[in-house]
């Protein structure tokens, strides 16, 4: 009887169940991973873009405005440790009402992206303060998240 | 002395030391396995936390009320709510009575779905006098027609409310929306996260889960942060939620007990007045 081959042959089946848990479990490992760094670079992202709106609800300068339908000025531009970037740009959709498009995004360190967030807020323009900046004023039902 | 064949002694140390490796080799595998699965419930459970928790988010944040248009959020109970949710959104560039405009192309109008007659409302904000928004149904699907000025566009047809066409114009921002529910349901003896369309009739499509039997709550709160189920006074929402694994870790013998975890989210409603 020949136990040198019925032992490898048992030896190679646990190593091959044990090679493919082991396998399975790293995966699993670097899918929790990913997921867990995707919703932190989301919310960086979304810090950012916060911040670019805010400042941008600060006012601007009034030549800054854009004056005709589907004009867009960038007014504010931010960097943030992460390093996220945000950018706040305002949009002239043709009448007195205007849009705020403010949109954050979370880089890796080869610089590409890793999560965007767009944000919009409405705004009228119709208040000129005597800082001689453009003060936006919310327009109701104004914020939301671009898809 | 016959040396051909094996000794009772040789066969009982070559059988011990077999079952030595055996046992050795099962305990192993099984630990691994036990491992494994569990870390594969736990990301499940994990995963629908999160699920519900961004849903709920998504949901929520961008809701608010208006003077006309009334409330986004409407029968808030702790088991879910309905809200608005915007499938589509433009510019107008030209209203009638009975028919809207809207600027077509990239940067203009934006869609997750082309709107449906009968499923869809429309938004209309108004442009003149007091800021507030025009609600009217959707009465037939869009169609491609050019604005004023020689830019495309897609026609809404819709019934204007009287009283608000003087007040919309060019440069209206236009939503379309879709009543949606989001609602806890019991189902295979736990808690499920789904979603329907109150408009359409739909039946509720599971979102996530399971979670325990009470471990899905909303309350609501008004500005003053009292708990409320008034629609239009609500500003937040907080989310409490119980996660459970599907199945319990481990396998065949070593089955361990189904495990738990909660996340709790609150969710500030960036419209509300």
């Amino acid at each position: 009887m020949n136990r040198g081959g019925m032992a490898l042959i048992f030896a190679v089946a646990v190593l091959a169940a044990l090679g493919t848990i082991s396998l399975t479990a790293f995966e699993l490992a670097r899918l929790e991973r990913q997921a867990g760094l995707g919703a932190l670079a989301e919310v960086q992202a979304r810090g950012a873009a916060e911040a670019a709106l805010a400042d941008a609800m600060a006012g601007w300068p009034k030549s800054d405005t854009p004056l005709a339908a589907g004009q867009e000025t960038v007014i504010i531009a931010v960097a943030l440790p992460g390093p996220s970037t945000g950018e706040s740009a305002v949009r002239a959709l043709g009448g007195p009402v205007f849009s705020i498009r403010a949109s954050g995004v979370r880089s890796d360190a080869a610089g590409h992206p890793l999560a965007s967030v767009v944000l919009e807020q409405l705004v009228r323009l119709d208040s000129l303060a005597p800082d001689s900046l453009i003060h936006p004023r919310k327009y109701p039902l104004g914020w939301r998240v671009l898809p | 002395m016959n040396r051909r064949g094996t000794s009772l002694i040789e066969a009982l140390v070559a059988l011990t030391l077999t079952i030595v490796v055996a046992l050795l080799a099962w305990s192993i595998l099984r630990s691994a396995a036990f491992r494994l699965r569990d870390r594969s419930e736990r990301l499940g459970m994990e995963h629908s936390l999160r699920a519900a928790s961004a849903a709920s988010r998504a949901l929520l944040e961008p809701l608010g009320s208006d003077s006309t248009a009334g409330p986004d959020l409407a029968l808030p109970a702790p088991n879910g709510f309905v809200a608005r949710a915007v499938r589509g959104s433009g510019v107008l560039c030209a209203a009638k009575a009975d028919s809207l405009w809207v600027r077509a192309g990239m940067h203009w109008w934006l869609e997750l779905r082309a709107p449906v007659a009968g499923r869809d409302s429309l938004m209309i904000g108004t442009v003149s006098g007091p800021d507030h928004w025009a609600v009217t149904a959707l009465d037939a699907a869009p169609a491609a027609a050019s604005c004023p000025d020689g830019a495309p566009a897609l026609v809404l047809p819709a019934r204007v409310p009287g009283i608000d066409l003087p007040a919309i114009g060019a440069g209206s921002p236009l939503r379309v929306v879709e009543p949606i529910e989001l609602l806890a349901y019991a189902s295979g003896g736990a808690q499920w996260l789904g979603l329907r369309g109150v408009s359409s009739g739909g039946s509720i499509q599971p979102l996530a889960g399971p979670f325990s039997g009470v471990g899905l709550a909303f309350s609501y709160f008004s500005r003053p942060g009292t708990a409320t189920t008034l629609a239009a006074a609500i500003v937040q929402a907080e989310l409490v939620i119980t996660g459970l694994t599907e199945r319990a870790s481990g396998v065949g013998m070593a089955r361990a007990q189904i495990q738990h975890d909660s996340l709790s989210a609150a969710v500030l409603l960036r419209n509300a007045p």
